[in-house]
């Protein structure tokens, strides 16, 4: 019983950690991709395929001719410049304009801001500079690079926290990307332009693709194949944990045969019997999702801790914890059905006979 | 009307290769104490299984109150409304307290929580148990334990009342503590079916039939109702 409390409660734990890691992720890249809450992610237009996480680029004169477009309301471009520290470590930073809803989320926790006209200056996140043990001041070389940390700051995103921002045209001038920028986030005035916007755009200019920001995530980046990956390897799990509750439920029934006996005896139906089975099996795998649940929930919190230079997510989606208490319930009916069926197939003479 | 009444029934188990019942005719009327006697192995229990629906004849009919039970679609519903069964071994869920075992054949029926128990209450308060209500069967005598299961055969009000081996596993006085429960059973109108090797059982009984190998092969009718 216990054992398979505790099955049902390790496949939940490692669903909630595998997803909450893969959706988080997307979810966090989502965010980024929309600053503060624009519908549109105009990026490089490439041929149909995987891109393996490649951004691209598109020109930064892209910027102004949008803004002359109608049905939006807003544009900010933004610069992505990944750059390996150490072999762990995929830091980036975000290369963006002077009045950017990312600085205005960005909130400077130590030293200052940024100023116009400064170069090698970096406002360096608040767990990439407890990672790297970093503080105003000090300096940090990127891709060849040395720049001063002029501020640390906390947006509450941890891809965000885990990385740095640079003045756009600081980090443009620095790293040689000359005019260009990764993506440039499009704010519709009304939501429901959204899809003619897009249209709009993708008509105007050939050489761009268009996508929601969660799809930037999912499909430009390709991480819906973390988050399948991560759905596969919590099925495997699942799986071994409905064959732990089916053989628990089994083994129930086997040493109940005369309790079951009895109660087909005095006239509880076979549907009946079948409930109760199926009751205690689900009554066990809700155990064991609420306690995975918390196994998942607490490791996500353990790994967000104590690896501050990766992106791992605060919170886990309430819909993701909703979702794997049903997985969990699914187990249990999955795994108590043919212990139920084969309880209500007793004979009740034979039952009643058993030791 | 017969409250029980079987026509040429058979039965045979074929993996066992026993036939533990040939055509065996019987008519039993309303608010008789039958008792059934005869060595292990005669088709007692066999007997009582098939009257109590809880098999079917291998050819033959059984019918209880009008009721073709060889043939009925659910056995269940019928054992529920129509029969109480005290078993040998008392036969008591063994994590449900004394008023909870009473109270199991009411739940299919739909009753609430508290006409469960306020009725199970009585008829444990019938059988002399209402201040052991609460105890589980483990800290039960033998005796006290087969007087719930008689309360929990009364659960439904049942017509009939099948028995077997009622007193097997008690001492004397505790036996017949549970035989006059069964007698007077009839008082309140009901057909009483016991199967037994008690000489003292049989002697309580209206009508006492004797098995052998399967078949009836004496009858004897000890008090005339």
């Amino acid at each position: 019983m216990l054992l398979s409390i505790l099955g049902v409660a390790l496949s939940i734990g490692a669903t909630v950690a595998l997803l909450g890691v893969s959706k988080g992720l997307v979810g966090e890249i989502s965010e980024v991709a929309s600053g503060a809450g624009s519908e549109l992610t105009v990026v490089q237009r490439f041929p149909e395929g995987l891109t393996f996480g490649y951004v691209g680029t598109v020109p930064g004169s892209l910027v102004s001719e949008l803004r002359g477009l109608p049905g939006i309301a807003g544009v900010s471009p933004l610069l992505l410049i990944p750059a390996t520290i150490s072999r762990e470590v995929v830091f980036v930073i975000y290369g963006v304009p002077r009045g950017s809803p990312d600085l205005a989320r960005a909130r400077v926790v130590a030293g200052r801001g940024l100023e116009p006209g400064e170069v090698r200056s970096l406002l360096l996140g608040q767990r990439a500079a407890e990672g790297m043990g970093k503080r105003v001041g000090d300096s940090l070389t990127v891709l060849g690079k040395t720049l001063r940390i002029v501020g640390i700051y906390r947006s509450g995103l941890p891809l965000e926290d885990g990385g740095g921002i640079m003045d756009l045209g600081a980090a443009r001038e620095l790293f040689g990307v000359g005019d260009r920028v990764s993506l440039i986030r499009v704010t519709v005035a009304s939501p429901r332009q959204a899809g003619a916007v897009r249209r709009a755009i993708e008509a105007r200019f050939p050489g761009v693709a268009v996508l929601t920001p969660d799809a930037f995530a999912r499909d430009r980046l390709n991480l819906e194949a973390a988050v399948q990956a991560a759905w596969a390897v919590s099925g495997i799990a699942l799986l071994l944990s409905v064959l732990t509750v089916a053989n628990t439920m089994a083994t129930a029934v086997l040493e109940r045969t005369r309790e079951i006996g009895i109660l087909l005896a005095v006239g509880w139906s076979r549907a009946r019997i079948v409930g109760l089975v199926l009751g205690e099996a689900l009554v066990l795998s809700a155990a064991g999702g609420l306690a995975g649940i918390g196994v998942g929930v607490g490791a996500l919190r353990a790994l967000n801790a104590v690896y501050t230079l990766l992106p791992f997510p605060e919170e886990v989606a309430g819909t993701l914890l909703i979702r794997a208490f049903l997985l969990a319930l699914g187990v249990g009916v999955l795994g108590g059905l043919l212990p139920a069926l084969r309880a209500s197939r007793l004979d009740p003479v034979e039952a009643l006979r058993a030791l | 009307m017969t409250a029980v009444l079987l026509r040429r029934v058979t039965k045979v188990y074929p993996a066992r290769r026993v036939e533990a019942l040939r055509d065996v005719d019987l008519a039993v009327a309303p608010g008789e104490f039958v008792a059934v006697v005869g060595p292990s192995g005669s088709g007692k229990s066999t007997l009582l299984h098939l009257v109590g629906a809880l098999d079917r004849p291998t050819s033959g009919e059984v019918e209880v109150n009008g009721v073709l039970v060889s043939t009925v679609r659910r056995p269940d519903r019928f054992r529920l409304t129509t029969v109480g069964f005290v078993f040998q071994m008392h036969h008591l869920l063994p994590v449900l307290t004394a008023v909870e075992n009473v109270e199991l054949p009411m739940v299919p029926l739909g009753m609430s929580r508290r006409d469960r128990r306020a009725r199970a209450l009585d008829l444990l308060g019938r059988v002399g148990l209402a201040h052991r209500a609460d105890h589980l069967p483990a800290e039960l005598s033998g005796g006290e334990s087969q007087r719930v299961a008689v309360a929990r055969a009364l659960a439904n009000d049942p017509p009939l009342i099948l028995a077997d081996e009622p007193t097997g596993e008690l001492d004397s006085e505790t036996g017949g503590e549970i035989v006059r429960l069964l007698a007077g059973l009839r008082s309140e109108g009901r057909t009483v079916l016991v199967a037994t090797h008690n000489p003292y059982v049989a002697a309580a009984a209206s009508r006492v039939i004797t098995l052998r190998d399967g078949r009836i092969v004496d009858e004897r009718i000890l008090r005339v109702q």
